[in-house]
């Protein structure tokens, strides 16, 4: 059932979430989830309700917070923001991505060029 | 670790971080619509829209309460509910499959607390490893074999240099033979005869009283008797003024000296599966030397004494009283043991009966995984449906 990609898109689901917190402050889960549909060009499409599985697992890790709270059209929401463990470990991880991504990104093109020699 | 407790305190709070997800997830949809409707959608597009966005709700709460608690701990506590449900549904397949592992159980237990007591335990005595069992000749032929007559046991004891103390008991005591009368109810009890060193050289103390008197030890000295813990109790409730009082045995008066504890058990090592009542005096005096061979001798060996050696001065004691007691059936000590004695005999047999056991044990839970497998084919069906509804692999294993 393809765990190992579910895993991957985990991962990367934390690091969005605490990312758009951190530049946001406070959200609700959907003003979460509308945030990174937009930010990543509505390329990715996100089963909104997974959000709610990687929230209640970063607040158990202590990055977030939450809070009821009133929103602007007066509805009643859970808002999360980001504590100062989840900034440390959000440092954390945009260094990782972006060193993986780069390491990618050479492979691939490095890959590339054997073909295109070849 | 934070993690950890985290897990585990919402488990335990399950219902309220529940209704709280639920409200989350309410609230989420109705933004999700409002926004949509904001765009101009019909309100039932706004809504289609809103649950398509959202993904599958359930399979979302799932995935948070796996994040969110134990789910091996949220499992386990299913599984339980689980299991009961169908233990009551199938209320035949519980009873018989309790019932052989009750079976199984019971007669393994049984076994090898008998095993235990027999061969691991040590025996209930003050340094049982000094004990030795003192048997004339052969000790596999019958119990006039292996007992002595009361004048060369005495030649023996006097004599010998490897034993600190020798005791007897007469072996042909009589199974009921004593009749205790009690406010005018007779009953048939089981009494031993002893000789007077015979609970202070194995080191049981009275639990009330004293033992034996030499006066008391005497032929024709005053009647005087120990009760076990059991007769105690059950006869006289477990009175603690009974010492000194005469109870009517055998149509006699006969004072009691004391109380024997709980912990002795004289069948279980000497004798088992036969339980005594009282002990009383046994005389070695010319008197019961005439009875012939009589009387099963236990000895303590002196501290660093090998068996070996107290054989052999043993042995050649034995040729010389014969000789000077040409009169008196010959003595041919065999020493073993007192351990060994107790458990020789019985070894072989309880070790068959734990093998037989062991194997009882593993035909029911053969028979057992059996009928759970016959069970399975018959939930194929339930089991496919359930991993069709999204049931992990290993999930429906568990059930």
């Amino acid at each position: 059932m393809g765990d190992s990609k579910l895993d991957l898109l985990q991962g990367t689901l934390d690091v969005m979430v605490l990312q758009t917190l951190a530049v946001l402050g406070p959200q609700h889960g959907y003003g979460i989830a509308r945030r990174i549909e937009q930010v990543s060009g509505e390329e990715i499409l996100l089963n909104q309700g997974t959000i709610y599985a990687s929230l209640v697992r970063l607040q158990q890790r202590g990055w977030i917070s939450a809070k009821w709270g009133a929103s602007d059209n007066n509805r009643k929401a859970k808002f999360y923001s980001i504590t100062r463990a989840g900034a440390k470990q959000l440092a954390n991880d945009v260094a990782y991505w972006q060193r993986l991504s780069r390491v990618m990104a050479r492979v691939l093109r490095i890959e590339q060029e054997v073909q295109n020699d070849a | 670790m934070r993690e950890f407790m985290e897990r585990f305190a919402a488990f335990f709070e399950r219902s309220g971080r529940e209704n709280d997800l639920d409200a989350e997830m309410q609230t989420h949809l109705g933004f999700a619509i409002d926004e949509n409707l904001a765009a101009g959608m019909t309100p039932e597009e706004a809504r289609r829209q809103a649950l398509i966005r959202f993904g599958g709700s359930e399979a979302a709460k799932e995935l948070h309460r796996e994040n969110r608690s134990l789910s091996f701990l949220e499992y386990l506590a299913q599984d339980l509910r689980y299991a009961l449900r169908m233990m009551r549904r199938d209320t035949a397949f519980t009873i018989f499959a309790i019932l052989i592992i009750a079976l199984g159980i019971g007669a393994s237990t049984t076994v090898f607390s008998v095993l235990r007591t027999v061969l691991v335990r040590p025996l209930p005595f003050r340094e049982p490893a000094s004990l030795v069992w003192l048997a004339n000749s052969k000790p596999d032929e019958g119990l006039s074999a292996q007992t002595m007559e009361v004048l060369p046991f005495l030649a023996l004891k006097e004599r010998n240099h490897s034993f600190s103390d020798m005791a007897a008991y007469f072996a042909f005591y009589g199974v009921a033979d004593s009749q205790l009368t009690e406010n005018g109810v007779s009953e048939r009890l089981n009494a031993l005869p002893v000789s007077q060193s015979f609970f202070p050289m194995l080191g049981v103390r009275p639990q009330l009283g004293h033992f034996f008197s030499a006066d008391e030890c005497k032929w024709n000295g005053p009647k005087a008797a120990l009760l076990s813990y059991g007769l105690w109790q059950r006869r006289f409730a477990g009175d603690p003024h009974i010492v000194g009082r005469a109870i009517t045995l055998d149509n006699a008066a006969v004072t009691v000296e004391g109380v024997m504890p709980q912990s002795f058990d004289f069948g279980s090592v000497f004798a088992p599966g036969t339980r005594m009542d009282l002990y009383v005096p046994f005389p070695l005096t010319p008197e019961t030397d005439r009875w012939g061979n009589t009387i099963a001798v236990v000895g303590r060996l002196k501290p660093g004494v090998p068996l070996g050696r107290a054989q052999a001065e043993a042995s050649m004691l034995g040729g010389q009283i014969s000789k000077e007691m040409p009169s008196k059936n010959s003595i041919q000590p065999l020493l073993s043991m007192l351990k060994e004695h107790v458990s020789g005999t019985l070894r072989p047999a309880l070790m068959v009966l734990g093998c037989a056991v062991g194997v009882v044990m593993l035909i029911v839970c053969a028979n057992l995984s059996n009928l759970l497998l016959a069970r399975s084919t018959a939930r194929q069906k339930e089991l496919a449906i359930r991993s069709a509804l999204g049931a992990g692999k290993g999930r429906p294993g568990t059930k």
